[in-house]
């Protein structure tokens, strides 16, 4: 009788270790989501400046401005809200290569202190998705293996989905020369 | 012509060469007259010996003598050696080293009597404890484009006891880093503290020794396998941890792990980089034994700079595409 029951204490300890282990594992992923989240809405404060400064040295690149903006309202109050982010990155890049027509835009202190703000948001947005990432992993490895894997069915866990590229941005670059 | 070009390092000193080569002389000279004085020495102490080993008319006489021939080298090693190459030593760096160096990189100064000091060495957390004993000499520091840096030799030793078979205790230095420390600032802004560090236990322990490193906390997987398998990481905030080590970086630290050997271990914090990059040999040192203008002997610091001042590019710390300016 004493050995069931210390057999059964020690199953009973395991089972509350993985079941902590998972929902740590899942808060730090949840944790990792949320900090995208943060920089992505740093991204999106600085957009209108970014116009702003645009606008006033290439008024004829008005298509490009209007695309960024409206990338940008889009994502607000999208349901889709990360595949929204996707077109703001692209349509901010095509506003960022406008600056290459326009000497004094390219040499305007407010808009290199925009360009360098972007690139630090881009950074950030970077890093954010591969710690997003690398908790997934975390997340997959303890729901796929063993003995993790009876756990997880038992409780309901799922393998989470990572951040990928879009095809799009994964192939090379085209230049017409 | 390169700026690491043996003949144009030797064309910046052709003026300073002639005076160092005669110091040289000068001291080898002193060296063989002091050579001639320590034999004087020892045959003295012999005489000093066997007199005393006669008067006494036991062998405790010969103490006499070791003591006359111990004090009498001392003396003569101090006068005729020690100082002199002391004294050539502090020319050949204040001035073949600071001229090439100011050749190179215009924005870098040397001293060589300075170094990264014990309380920068300590602060930088890249080892557990403070050192005991600590020793610093040939201190670069300034502006290589964009980075401010600098970087000397160290030599930081941990104080220890044991008890020998007597059941006396003894106590002994043991080496914790000797080598080149280098510190510069770093092209982001960042607020915690990223480590990287030899992965000594899934090098020696494999799949076991993954686990362990675990234990440790704070521990951060990256994705270059090549890096991982070098270095374990840790840091508080994952985030950040991927802000500064960017998959470029993370190549960047495995070439330069590659390229300085096993042991490097670099920390990131106040927005700077520092590296302990272990070196046995001594840097930076003119050959007393070697002609002033001699080609190797400047080859070979030309070489030890490069080594140091390439690792901005290496880390590609010019590139200042981010808020930090």
């Amino acid at each position: 009788m004493k050995g069931i029951l210390i057999a059964l204490g020690i199953l009973v300890l395991i089972v509350i270790l993985y079941y902590n282990g998972f929902i740590s594992r899942r808060n730090a992923m949840r944790n990792a989501f949320a900090s995208i989240d943060v920089q992505l809405k740093k991204r999106w404060d600085l957009i209108p400046n970014l116009v702003q400064t645009v606008k006033g040295f290439a008024k004829h690149e008005k298509d490009v401005m209007e695309s960024v903006i409206a990338a940008r309202n889009a994502a607000a109050g999208s349901k889709q809200r990360f595949d929204c982010e996707e077109a703001i990155s692209a349509e901010t890049s095509r506003l960022l290569a406008v600056a290459e027509s326009y000497p004094e835009l390219k040499s305007n202190e407010q808009f290199l202190l925009l360009q360098r703000n972007l690139t630090e948001v881009e950074s950030q947005i970077s890093a954010s998705r591969r710690a997003y990432n690398a908790s997934v992993t975390a997340w997959n490895e303890g729901v796929e293996a063993f003995p993790g894997v009876l756990f997880a069915s038992a409780f309901n866990f799922e393998r989470a989905d990572w951040f990928e590229a879009r095809s799009e941005e994964r192939g090379n670059v085209e230049v017409s020369l | 012509m390169s700026r690491w070009d043996i003949d144009r390092a030797l064309a910046t000193v052709a003026n300073e060469l002639q005076g160092l080569e005669q110091i040289r002389q000068e001291v080898l000279a002193e060296r063989a007259k002091g050579k001639q004085k320590l034999i004087f020495v020892i045959a003295g102490a012999l005489v000093v010996a066997l007199f005393a080993m006669a008067m006494a008319g036991n062998p405790l006489g010969l103490l006499a003598g070791v003591a006359v021939g111990l004090i009498g080298g001392l003396i003569i090693n101090h006068i005729y050696f020690a100082k002199g190459a002391s004294r050539y030593q502090s020319m050949f760096k204040n001035q073949f080293i600071s001229k090439v160096v100011k050749a190179i990189e215009p924005g870098m100064n040397y001293d060589p009597h300075q170094g990264i000091s014990k309380g920068t060495f300590s602060q930088s957390g890249l080892f557990s404890s403070s050192p005991d004993r600590y020793s610093c000499e040939d201190l670069f520091h300034g502006k290589i484009g964009e980075t401010d840096l600098m970087f000397s030799e160290v030599h930081a030793e941990d104080r220890r006891t044991r008890r020998n078979s007597d059941g006396k205790t003894q106590t002994y230095y043991v080496t914790i880093f000797k080598g080149i420390f280098f510190i510069a600032d770093f092209h982001k802004h960042f607020r915690s503290t990223v480590s990287v560090e030899p992965d000594l236990a899934e090098r020696h322990l494999g799949w076991i020794g993954k686990k362990l490193q675990k234990l440790g906390g704070n521990l951060q997987k990256l994705e270059n396998p090549e890096f991982e398998k070098m270095y374990v990481v840790r840091g508080k905030d994952p985030v950040e941890a991927r802000y500064i080590l960017t998959p470029s970086m993370q190549g960047r630290l495995v070439e330069l792990g590659k390229r300085v050997g096993n042991g490097l271990k670099v920390v990131f914090r106040d927005s700077q980089v520092y590296l302990a990059i272990p070196n046995k040999e001594d840097w930076f040192e003119g050959n007393l034994h070697k002609p002033a203008g001699d080609r190797n002997q400047a080859a070979k610091l030309l070489s030890e700079l490069k080594s140091c001042f390439i690792i901005v590019d290496e880390l590609d710390l010019n590139t200042r595409i981010w808020t930090k300016e």
